[in-house]
Order: structure tokens, then sequence, then C-alpha cells
């Protein structure tokens, strides 16, 4: 009896360590995913290599498309470009596929995000290959902001005990930008300013002025002043928070407190969290608009039911799809407070996505072609006429080639944003304090003076917790 | 022949062996059944979650190397944290440990509000079918409706209901209770937000209770209640002394599952609300989905989240089966 059992057993163990031993040695990417190119059969003409793309943004793909169709015909080299949404689900799919070493030959990535691929020996350097002459394709505060790693970026890695590419150099860059855009600017509904009296082609010099004309709107036709996505937390720290901080702080201030040297409760930060407490005292939000996303907020404005939305470039074309026209709309930078350092915030461009060529593809030479041939001006201007969006590479200023809307916006542009040159770096801890509590204003759960309290104790405890404050 | 008797003597002992083996495989045919299984189980069940506790005691950003079988774990995107992750949440950095135990008592709420409902409007809705005579086919198929309708769809219905312009807000208007509305929408309220998710978490765990209930009352002996009528109960008494000690069983296994359902769960919350507004309606299970699929991707933190979350579902559910199992046993 006891014989047959071990038997069992030993059979058992014997089906069972392969098994396991197969699904665990699965978690390790395959040998031939980080080597180098095959080599080139010896006899029969090499075939031309099929390269990948992926990217999270499903409306790009006929834009890449478009450009990757005439890089065939000029190379004879075909990208088939794939796309995988939502965001969730591409970042699980590039972590997954990493693991593996399944990722595509050219990878679409957050601008800014891509030093955790590159510290892991997952995408090409291309420090070298990325030449004066391919640099100058580049909006200002594009490739040298984001897609070159910083020193302030490298400082406040060192300092964080838990940053995951600190093996990563000053100067080193794995990625280019492709799709560019600014947050900052503040969309009009012309037809209700006339409705309420007010001058409909006359932007605001001030953020009071423009609160003044929400109040008007607000009294004369009883439509609320403002909307925007306020239900992801970014949105009002990020889209309008930090512009109105910058000009009314100036740069070297805005960067002192957000680097841990200053505080918010210096008196140009507190009169920027109480002009947006007001937007809650006054009751200029549109109702509602805690449970409001990005696009709800767009399409609500778009219906008329904010006189008001805050977005960025991308924000346009959304308006325009959804039945609004151009010639309804006024557009202008979110402006300064009354008395602000800055009288006037300089918007420029800033990177959104990068292309990388990962150590996985077998043509890296031929994937990095593609991403060079992708960010000429000229492959822009198709990609950025096709899909409605901002490239990042200065592109000719011509409606023919990529339509009036974009052509407005980039003019609109200027190359010395403060933000630009700005090193300030922002904390998880202390900005999910900022984010929630920009919320909690409009709950009323929180006054401005106790925030920033609650805001400058997070900050420091995170600026403690590695190292002291960034210099 | 010393040879030859050797082998006469040495052969029936190994064709019995061989007997007895393919006699033992047919007795214990079960085994080897099951064993599929077994090793499905081992790979796809145990291997994860034994992966995701050694992972808790890592900072891992899910693209350098990590494994356990063989080990592996590559600075810098992957980092030895030791307790650290479980620190950071539960009470060493001030900002999020707020969050988690805010998050958790959304969660401890919602749990005991939400099982307390279930319980209160199931068991009289699986009284009346239970008693209803013709068309209950019909009841129990209407009853059964929100269980067969997706999640996805109900939840935005749900959401269009309590906008302020929505459903509920026009009726309490029509009503004369305009004083009622929730003017920023039920969503929108810090005081109706957890309120308005736990009506849709009854409204949706209402049905499987009914059903369980349905069978227990089935399962009930008449005679009973008949002899209690002798012994001049009323309604109320047969509901106290009868039925509700005899569906104590049903009762218990409805708790534990609504519990472990309401403190895991985050679909609704994240397709709802997001955990607003201004994180009143945040909850533990959304914390780890941003954790795990945020940009930060913290898999090692997420893993330490899921992994004190799982010790407070074990401890609710040791918790109720004590308190009720003697109960239960009279």
């Amino acid at each position: 009896m006891n014989v047959p059992r071990r038997v069992l057993g030993q059979l058992s163990l014997a089906l069972l360590i392969p098994m396991l031993a197969t699904a665990c040695g699965a978690a390790t990417p395959a040998p031939q995913a980080t080597t180098a190119p095959a080599a080139p059969a010896a006899t029969a003409v090499p075939a031309k290599p099929e390269l990948t793309m992926w990217t999270w943004k499903v409306f790009h793909v006929p834009g890449l498309e478009a450009v990757a169709k005439n890089f065939e015909a000029k190379e004879g080299i075909k990208v088939k470009i794939t796309a995988f949404n939502p965001d969730e689900v591409y970042r699980t799919k590039i972590t997954t596929a990493a693991q593996s070493g399944d990722l595509p030959d050219i990878l679409s990535y957050w601008a800014g995000g891509q030093w955790e691929l590159a510290a892991t020996d997952q995408l090409v350097e291309l420090t070298s290959q990325v030449d004066p002459a391919w640099k100058g394709n580049f909006l200002a505060g594009t490739y040298e902001k984001s897609s070159v790693l910083t020193q302030a970026v490298f400082d406040t890695c060192q300092k964080d005990p838990k940053c995951t590419y600190k093996n990563l150099k000053v100067g080193q860059s794995f990625s280019v930008p492709y799709l560019a855009g600014q947050a900052f600017f503040v969309y009009a509904n012309k037809e209700l300013l006339t409705k309420a009296g007010l001058d409909p082609n006359k932007a605001p010099a001030t953020a009071d002025e423009w609160m003044e004309m929400m109040k008007t709107v607000k009294a004369k036709t009883g439509t609320p002043g403002l909307v925007t996505g306020v239900q992801n937390p970014d949105v009002s720290a990020f889209w309008l928070f930090n512009p109105l901080l910058m000009t009314s702080c100036g740069p070297e201030k805005y960067d002192a407190i957000y680097n841990g040297n200053s505080t918010f409760s210096d008196p140009c930060a507190l009169k920027v969290f109480n002009w947006m407490n007001d937007l809650q005292t006054n009751d200029l939000w549109m109702p509602n608009i805690l449970q409001t996303n990005i696009d709800p907020a767009d399409v609500a404005f778009s219906q008329g039911k904010a006189a008001f939305d805050i977005g960025g470039t991308y924000t346009l074309g959304f308006l325009v799809s959804q039945g609004m026209k151009p010639e309804n709309l006024l557009s202008f930078a979110v402006p300064p407070l009354k008395g602000a350092t800055l009288d006037k915030l300089q918007v420029s461009a800033f990177a959104l996505i990068d292309a990388a060529v990962t150590k996985n593809s077998k043509h890296p030479s031929e994937a990095t072609k593609f991403i060079q041939f992708l960010t000429t001006p000229e492959q822009m201007a198709i990609f950025a006429k096709t899909v409605g969006d901002f490239p990042a590479v200065k592109v000719a200023l011509d409606p023919e080639k990529i339509g009036p809307v974009l052509v407005g916006l980039m003019s609109a542009f200027s190359d010395k944003s403060p933000f630009d040159t700005s090193k300030a770096q922002t904390l998880d801890e202390p900005k999910k304090v900022l984010e929630l509590g920009l919320q909690q204003f409009i709950t009323k759960e929180i006054k401005p003076d106790d925030l920033v309290k609650k805001i400058d104790a997070a900050n420091k405890a995170a600026w403690d917790a590695r190292g002291g404050p960034l210099k | 022949m010393g040879q030859a008797q050797a082998g006469v003597i040495s052969r029936p002992p190994n064709n019995k062996r061989r007997k007895t083996l393919i006699q033992h495989l047919r007795d214990n045919a079960g085994i080897l059944f099951v064993l599929p299984a077994v090793i499905t189980f081992l790979i796809f069940g145990l291997y994860t979650v034994i992966y995701s506790i050694v992972l808790s005691f890592f900072r891992w950003n899910g693209f350098g190397k990590f494994s356990i079988l063989p080990f592996a774990c590559d600075p810098p995107a992957c980092q030895f944290a030791g307790l650290d992750n479980f620190a950071y949440f539960l009470y060493k950095e001030p900002t999020m440990s707020g969050y988690f135990w805010q998050a958790l008592q959304h969660n401890l709420i919602m749990a005991v509000v939400v099982t307390v409902g279930i319980v209160l409007v199931a068991l009289p809705i699986a009284i009346a079918l239970n008693r209803a005579g013709r068309g209950q086919t019909v009841y129990r198929l209407l009853i059964m409706l929100p269980m067969v309708t997706a999640g996805i769809a109900v939840f935005y219905v749900w959401s269009f209901i309590y906008e302020p312009d929505g459903l509920l807000n026009s009726v309490l208007e029509t009503l004369g209770l305009g004083f009622a509305q929730a003017k920023q929408g039920w969503l929108g309220q810090p005081d109706t937000a957890l309120p308005a998710l736990m009506v849709v978490m009854i409204w949706g765990g209402v049905p499987s209770a009914t059903i369980l209930y349905l069978a227990g009352l089935q399962t009930i002996d008449k005679d009973l209640y008949e002899a209690s009528v002798i012994d001049g109960a009323n309604a109320w008494q047969q509901l106290w002394q009868i039925t509700w000690p005899l569906l104590l069983p049903v009762t218990v296994v409805i708790i534990i599952t609504t519990i472990n359902s309401v403190l895991q769960g985050y679909e609704m919350v994240y397709l709802m609300t997001y955990g607003g507004p201004a994180g009143h309606t945040e909850v533990v299970g959304l914390q780890i989905f941003k954790y795990g699929f945020g940009d930060q991707r913290q898999l090692g933190m997420a893993s330490a989240t899921s992994w004190a979350l799982f010790v407070l579902v074990f401890a609710v559910a040791v918790v109720n089966l004590r308190l009720f199992r003697s109960r239960t046993e009279v």
C-alpha cells in the first residue's frame, strides 16, 4: 500500500516540477528579446523588415498610418500600427510585454515617463543619434525638456530612495517627441458673453476680470461660469492652479515653493488659493462639477451649459467635433491675478507623447529611421492634419497643410514660457494633498488658510524623506 | 538449475508487484483525475498568491527583472523594501496613510450598511414571493433582473438617475420635495455620494439574497407554522420564532458573501465616482488599482495593500462564522 502511494507521489512531482519550471521561466525575458538584430541570411536577398508600433491613442492611428504609408513608399519598409486603450490597458500591456520580451519595434509613451523603461534596458539609446539637424525639428520646450534627462530630474531621482532610474545619466535620451500640446487655455462661449452684455471679442486681462465676467454671465443668463474636468484630480491643479501660481509668484518663487525651499503659505500663493476658493463661494462652477471628467466637461461647454471651459490645444478640435463653431469661441491663456509678478502668461508647447525604439526590435536601425522620418516637418504636418492634433515639430503654418485651427493655436505660442525653464519637481504626496484640497474647496470642506498648512506639511515631509529640499 | 529455480522463485513477486501497482492506480484513479486541476491551481492559484506575498516586500515598477523561481530582483527597477510598503500606507507617510484609513472606513461603512440593507429588503421579498400564489414565476423573474443585467450598463443608468437634472431630483420636485434634492447631483455631494452608491449596491445584491432566502423558506416544514397558529402565535412571532432562526444559516452565507464582495470590490466606485467627490467614496480596492495601474506602477505597494485588505476580509469572515456558528448549531 505504501509503495504505490510513493509512486503516485513521484509521478505527480515528475509532472508538476517541469510545469512549474515552465510557468516560472516564462517570467524571464527570452534571450533573443534583448539581442542585437539577427544577421541576414547568407544566400537569399534579405526581405525588407516589417516594423510594429504601439500607441494608446486610437484616433492617432490614421495619422500614423498615413506616415507609415509614405515611409513604405520611400524605404520599402512596412510599419504596422496597433492601438491599445484605455491608458491602464496600454500600461499593463507594455508591462507584460516587457517581461515576456514581446515589446514592439517602436513604442509610443508618455513624454517624461520613459525613464523607467530606459533604466531597465528596454529602450535603445538615441543620445548620439539625435544630431543637431534632427534636434532642430522640435518645438522649443519639447525634446530638450522631457526627452533628455535633465539635471533637475536626475537630482530629484538621486535624492529619492524609491526612484527606479538612478542608473541613468544627465543628457541621455531614449525617445523623441511627436505630439505636443498646452493645457493652459480658456475657451469662452461668445454667444453667452453677448447675451450677458459683455464684449465677446475681449479676453480678460486678469483673473479678477475673468471672475467678474463669470459672475455677470451667471447673473444675466443664469448659466454657470466655469466647467472643466474637475473629477480628474490633475485638472484643477495642473490646468488652473499652476499657471495662476506661476504668474502670481514668478518662476523663481514657483520653483522654490514646489522644491521645498519656500512655502505655499507665501502671500503670492495664498492669493491663488483664495481666488480658486472664490469660484465656489460665488457659485460659479457648473453643477455636479466634481462628477464631471474632461470629455463630459467639454461636451457640457459645447452644449452651452457654462460660459468658460479650461482645456488645452487638444480641446479645440474636440469642441469643433461636438458641433461648436470656431467663430463662436474666444480663447486665451489663463490670465494672471491682479498685481501678479508676471503680467501675462507666455504659453509654449510641451511634449505629450514620445516615440522610442525598443531593445526587443530586431531592426533597431530601421525603427530609428522611421521615428526620424515621422518627426520630419513634412510628415508631422500630414499627421497633424489627419488627426487634428498638435505636432511636437515645427511645421509650416499653412492652413492648407495642417488646417486653420492648428495654425491659429500654433501662432499663439511663445518660445519663452516660464514653464520651459522651470526646475520645479512636484512630489506625489503634496500633489495628492493639493489636488484633494482644490476639490475640497468645491465641497466647502476646507478653507485656503487650512489647505496651505496641510500642503506645506506634506511637502516638507516628502522632501525630508528625500534628504531635504531640492537646491 | 539453480538459476532457473531462482528465476521461478523471483518471477511471482514481480508479477505481484506489477499487478498491485495497476490495481492501486485503478483504486486511486480519482487522484489522477484531480491532478490536472491541482496542477492548474498550483500554477495559477498558489504560485500567483506566493508571488504576490513576496512582491509585497519589494518595490517594483513592472519593467525590470523580478521573479520568485528562480529568485531575481535587479535594481534599480526592483528593490527590497522589507516592511516599508506596509509601513508607508499604514502609518509612516501621513498623507498616504490618511487616505488608506479613510478608504478603509468607507469600506467598513459600506459593508455594514449594504449587508443590513440587503437582508432587510431581501427577506420580506422572499417571504412575500413564497406566499404568492399565482404569478410567482413572473415575480421571481422580475426580481432576478438586476442580477442578469450587465453591471456597466446598470452603473451608467444609475449615474444618470443621480445627476442634478436626473430622474431622482425630478421625482422629488414633482412630489413637492424639492428641498430634499441634491443640487450638485447625488454622486457630486459629499453627504450623499456614499449613501447613493450603497443604494446601488443593495439594489444589486437583493436578487441573489432573495433567491437564497426563497430556497431556505421552502425547506421549512409548514407543520411548524400550523402548530404555532394552534399555540396562538401571530405573524410577527412566527417570523421571529420560526422563520428567522431557521433561516440563520442562509443569513450567514449572505452576510459573509456580501461583506466579502463589498470589501474587495471597486468596479462600481471606479465607474461611478472614481473615489470622488473629493475622496468621499474612495475604497481600498480602488487605491490598490491606482497603485498597480496608475502612472507610478507601484506593484509592490499594490500587493502590500491587497494583503492588508485580505487580512481584514479574513478576520471579518472568521468573526462572522464564530458569531453565528453557535446559533446555527442549536
